[in-house]
Formats: C-alpha cells, sequence, structure tokens
C-alpha cells in the first residue's frame, strides 16, 4: 500500500482514532500494565456476579467440614434435604466449614465497594472544595486550606479509630471516614490545578462571551481536571481497601456476620497454626488486588504525563511506523 | 531565620490546637462522652453517677474552655482504668514507638540507592524489577505481612521471639527486629519509587549534560549532583511516610504486644477510656508537628535558595 492510497483511507476523525490506536498499543506493549488490568477485570467480575460464579453458598456452614485443607473433597450436608453431596474446595475451609473461595469472592464485593465508594465520596467533597477555594481565592481559600492543613496532620488510621469509636463501627461510617480523612488529597490537586487554569486566556474568553460561574466551572475548567483526578482516584483505591483490611482486622471495620477480607483475616488469625491458608488466602486476595489497582494507576499516571508517554511507546512497532512522536 | 522558625512553629501550634478543638467537637457533639467512657449494660444511675463526676453535665462552653485551658498543662485527666495521669502513660510509652520508627525507617532507608539504580536506565531491566517490587511490597497489607512473619520466622524457624517486649536496652534487640521488619516495606517501597521519579526528573537537566561534559564519572554525577537536588523531594516523601508512620504502627504494636502510643490507643479505646485516648491522639499530632518542622529545616540545609524570612 503506497502512502498516498493510506493518506486517502476515509476514516472518522482519524486524530481521535490514532490516539486510542497509540493508547492500546501503550497498554498492550506493557505486559506487566495487561496482567494487572486482567486481573482487576476477573477480581470487578467476579465481585459483582458473585452469587452466579461463587462454587457454593456463601453462609453455607459445614461444621464437621471445618478446616479442610485447600484442593481437597468434602462432603457437605445439604441444610433442608439432608442429602450428603461431595463438595470440592479449591481453597479449602474456614473454621465453620465454608468454603474459603466463595467467602473470598463475597468478601471482594464488600472490599471493592468500600475502595471504591470511599474514593468516590472524597473525591466528590475534595473535588468541590478545591474549586471553590482555587476559584474564588480570599477568605474561602484561606478557610478550606487552614482545614486542609488540620487534617493532613492526623494520621488517617488515627482518624479512623477515632470517628469509629465515637460512630460506631459499620459500612457506612467506614465511607464517612474515608471522606473526612481524604479529601484533602483531591482538594489540594483540584485547587494547583484551578489556579493555573483561571490565569489562562480561555478561561478570560469564556468569561467575556457572558458565561456565568458554574458554566465556567463545570464546562471549562472540570473537563481539564478529569485526568488528574482519574490517575489520583485509582491509586486512591488501593490504599482505602488496605486501610478498611486493617481496620476490620482491628475489629473496628466490617462486623460478622457480613465479611470483608480484613475480618476473614482477624477471624483466621487464631487459627493460624492449624490452618494457615485461612489466614494466608485473604491477605494474598488483598495484596494482589492492592497490587493491580496500583500498577494500573501507575500506567494511567504515565500515559498521561506527556514527558512520561513516550517511553511507554517507544518500542511499539506500530507507532514507529505511524511515524508518531510524542 | 529565627523570625521563620518562630512563625512556622506558631503556625504548628495553631494546627495542633485546631485538631484538638475537632477532637472535642467529635467526642463532645457526635458522639456522648458518657456512652464513650461506660460499658454497654451501664445502669442509669451509674452513668448518672458518672456525669456528675466528670463534669459534663456542666455547659458545652465551660468544658471547651476548660480543655483548652487544661491542655496548657498537657492535663488530660486521670485514666479511668489504671487510675493514673494519662500524660505519664502517654510519655512512658513515646519512646517505644520513637525506637520502632528509627528502626523501621532505617531500614527504609535502604529504598534510596534502588531507586538509585532503577533510574538509571528507564524502562531498562532493573528499573523494570525496582519499580514492580517496589509496588509490590506496598500493597502487602501490613498486619498480613507481620502475621506472616510471625508464622515463619518465629514459629517455623524458631528464629527470634513471636512477639513481647523487654525493654529498650541491648537485652530487648531481639523483640524489635519483627515489627521493625513488618512495618519497613512501605518506607522502602515509596522510597525507592519517589527517588527514581525524581533521580529520572533531574537526569534530563541541563546540569547533568554538563558535569558529564567536563569528565566526571557517572558516580559522581549521580551520587553528588544528581542525588543532591533529588534529595528535596525525598525528604518531603520520608517525612510524609514517617508522619504516617502512625497508621502502621498501631496494628504492627498491637500483633506483637509492642508498648507504645498505637497500643495504648487501642486498648485505651477498648477499655471505653476518654483520657487516654486524647492524650494518644495529642502525642500523635505532635509527633507529626515535630516531623514536619524538622523536614523544613532539613530542605534549607539541602537547597540553600530557599531563603526564609
Amino acid at each position: 500500500m503506497t502512502d498516498d492510497a493510506a493518506r486517502f483511507q476515509p476514516r472518522v476523525n482519524p486524530l481521535v482514532a490514532l490516539w486510542r490506536h497509540s493508547l492500546v498499543q501503550a497498554f498492550l506493549n506493557d505486559p506487566v500494565t495487561v496482567v494487572s488490568g486482567a486481573f482487576l477485570v476477573l477480581v470487578v467480575f467476579s465481585a459483582v456476579f458473585a452469587p452466579w460464579v461463587a462454587p457454593h453458598g456463601n453462609r453455607d456452614q459445614q461444621i464437621p467440614m471445618r478446616h479442610i485443607a485447600p484442593f481437597s473433597i468434602g462432603v457437605a450436608t445439604d441444610d433442608v434435604t439432608l442429602q450428603k453431596e461431595e463438595r470440592y474446595f479449591l481453597l479449602g475451609t474456614d473454621h465453620l466449614g465454608r468454603d474459603m473461595l466463595t467467602r473470598l469472592i463475597y468478601g471482594g464485593r464488600i472490599s471493592l465497594a468500600v475502595g471504591v465508594i470511599g474514593v468516590l465520596t472524597s473525591g466528590a467533597i475534595g473535588t468541590f472544595l478545591g474549586l471553590m477555594a482555587g476559584f474564588y481565592r480570599g477568605v474561602v481559600d484561606d478557610i478550606i486550606m487552614r482545614t486542609v492543613d488540620v487534617f493532613m496532620s492526623v494520621p488517617l488510621l488515627l482518624l479512623a479509630l477515632i470517628v469509629l469509636y465515637i460512630l460506631g463501627p459499620s459500612f457506612t461510617n467506614i465511607i464517612i471516614v474515608f471522606a473526612a480523612g481524604r479529601w484533602m488529597l483531591y482538594c489540594r490537586v483540584t485547587r494547583g490545578v484551578v489556579m493555573s487554569l483561571r490565569e489562562q486566556t480561555f478561561i478570560d474568553a469564556a468569561r467575556a462571551i457572558g458565561c456565568s460561574d458554574q458554566r465556567l466551572v463545570v464546562r471549562h475548567i472540570l473537563p481539564n481536571l478529569i485526568t488528574p483526578l482519574l490517575t489520583m482516584a485509582a491509586l486512591d483505591v488501593p490504599s482505602n481497601i488496605l486501610t478498611e483490611s486493617t481496620l476490620s482486622f482491628l475489629g473496628f471495620g466490617i462486623q460478622p456476620p457480613d465479611s470483608s477480607w480484613g475480618t476473614m483475616l482477624s477471624q483466621g488469625r487464631v487459627y493460624i497454626l492449624s490452618a494457615w491458608w485461612v489466614v494466608v488466602m485473604p491477605g494474598v486476595a488483598i495484596f494482589l488486588t492492592a497490587l493491580s489497582f496500583n500498577l494500573f494507576g501507575v500506567w494511567m499516571r504515565a500515559v498521561s504525563d506527556p514527558l512520561q508517554r513516550w517511553r511507554w511507546l517507544k518500542a511499539t512497532k506500530e507507532a514507529k511506523q505511524a511515524g508518531i512522536s510524542f | 531565620m529565627r523570625n521563620y522558625m518562630i512563625r512556622r512553629t506558631a503556625h504548628s501550634v495553631l494546627i495542633v490546637l485546631g485538631l484538638m478543638a475537632l477532637l472535642f467537637f467529635a467526642v463532645n457533639i457526635l458522639g456522648d462522652p458518657v456512652t464513650l467512657l461506660v460499658e454497654e449494660d451501664a445502669s442509669q444511675e451509674a452513668i448518672e453517677a458518672l456525669q456528675k463526676k466528670m463534669g459534663f453535665d456542666r455547659p458545652l462552653h465551660v468544658r471547651f474552655g476548660e480543655f483548652y485551658w487544661n491542655l496548657k498543662t498537657l492535663d488530660f485527666g486521670k485514666s479511668l482504668r489504671h487510675r493514673v495521669d494519662a500524660r505519664g502513660m502517654i510519655f512512658d510509652r513515646l519512646p517505644n514507638t520513637v525506637a520502632l520508627a528509627i528502626v523501621a525507617w532505617t531500614l527504609g532507608a535502604l529504598g534510596v540507592p534502588l531507586g538509585m539504580i532503577a533510574a538509571r536506565r528507564p524502562r531498562g531491566m532493573a528499573d523494570r524489577v525496582v519499580n514492580v517490587l517496589s509496588f509490590a511490597i506496598v500493597s502487602i497489607p501490613q498486619f498480613w505481612l507481620a502475621l506472616m512473619l510471625i508464622l515463619l520466622v518465629a514459629l517455623k524457624w524458631g528464629v527470634l521471639p513471636t512477639s513481647g517486649f523487654e525493654g529498650l536496652g541491648p537485652g530487648g534487640w531481639k523483640f524489635i527486629i519483627l515489627p521493625a521488619l513488618a512495618l519497613c516495606p512501605r518506607i522502602l517501597g515509596r522510597n525507592a519509587q519517589i527517588t527514581r521519579a525524581t533521580m529520572i526528573d533531574e537526569l534530563g537537566k541541563q546540569y547533568v549534560a554538563t558535569a558529564r561534559a567536563k569528565g566526571l564519572s557517572e558516580g559522581v554525577v549521580l551520587r553528588i549532583h544528581v542525588l543532591k537536588n533529588a534529595s528535596i523531594s525525598i525528604v518531603t516523601m520520608m517525612g510524609d511516610e514517617l508522619s504516617g508512620f502512625m497508621n502502621g504502627a498501631v496494628v504492627t504494636e498491637v500483633i506483637f504486644g509492642w508498648p507504645g502510643i498505637g497500643k495504648l490507643l487501642i486498648d485505651a479505646i477498648n477499655a471505653r477510656d476518654l483520657p487516654v485516648v486524647t492524650a494518644a491522639v495529642f502525642i500523635a499530632a505532635l509527633f507529626v508537628m515535630v516531623i514536619n518542622l524538622t523536614v523544613d529545616l532539613i530542605y534549607q540545609w539541602l537547597d540553600p535558595r530557599i531563603a526564609y524570612k
């Protein structure tokens, strides 16, 4: 195919196609990112469709089958029909004879929900306050930023323990903890971006044609914030998951019969000598999920940064052929 | 410089005071201080008696004033469980947490040379390995790592004691190793990441080309020129990690039975011992404040262009 033929090929918005193309290439070109992305898809999928994915019932206790080792078969009794059946326990069972894999899948539901909802709440509050501070400056800015200073001086876990001590442990209160303990990060980033944007010509132009403040913020400033905020959020989810598991482990988080990965660990802790899998499995689940989020977030950050992007695209054959230089 | 220090300290003190106001607000308005003190099955008479005894029947502003007045002498009241001053308890425990922080942080400083190795050739093999490893070790739940260390090192191999404390003297060194090992990966990983990122940034700058052009060896360029300029970000990161140290310290101290501020706080919360909780939060905030001040001082030494007026 000659250059001319390539040039005159009909395309829908070639720039967009090219951008997407190179991004996909950058993704596929990095095996670490592909693996972590695939793992995240798996975890999210199994959490969302837990009732269909899980091999056994979440609260199906088989007391005689307690602490069965991974990769083994046990005989389970159905609660209603009292019929006996053989069951395969891929990851073993816990101290009440519940299937570990099933528990992990259901626990992932809560752990992921805490991570994601926590990020959404703190992100929304932080972004809103950051917009106010950066856009209006003056007294509003001073008040918000001094509050940020105060909140920044409390270690998150300490804040969490105090709040849960006062309000009592529950899912909602954990979300409140993350909202109160993480909003400052988003606030600072948003404020920084807004302050540099508001001096630029396109804001003056928008104002000159009569944009209201609200429209200015929503239509002209907010779109510029999406990339930095998304990247921060991707890196904040794992830290929330880790904090939630720590809280649950200490007994201040998700309470039984609900369970997150942290709750499972805290329940299994006493059996560490007789049944190692009860402690190892939830920890591995937390670790792999947090790691995947981190690696994926870092890739997002690198690709969205024009100064770093070329490193990830350098080796792409297609990018070279297309003559893209970043 | 002196004026700057005075202003900076005043700012920090204001932050700690603001934080204590927040704590007072949380305890007295979000929650009910009496229910935070008594067991769940306490009788109505017991609750009222305690209310009188602790002075919770007085108006809010009076108690708020008293709370601040007592802060001046670090008087948080007596521990309900141990019947001693909460102030004495936190100062007894503080050195233990500080010792743990120093050991863990020293181990974590090894991340800096790792980051330097990675930065020499971005996206090269060493870089990829260090990058993935650094994210792997910050993704490990600290309490889980602590349990695994106990399971393997202490129980299976029997090399070190599972938990406990025998003073900070030379006899007690065995007990600090596992808690410090459980705490250090996070600091290590963060140090490696931030060193790598800032070094890569710095290596692209003009002065590096000059240094190379005048014939300096790569090692000298890296260690003397680039590292010093990169160290501002590294010190910031280390400061952040050290002030966030309390996060990990709480759970690690609980698991290893290390009698520091973190364990004191958890024990106090479980025993519904409000004065000790308040004291522990105060000392943790003070800890963060002192670290931030120190970081500011180190900045000036690293970059004399930062003039404090």
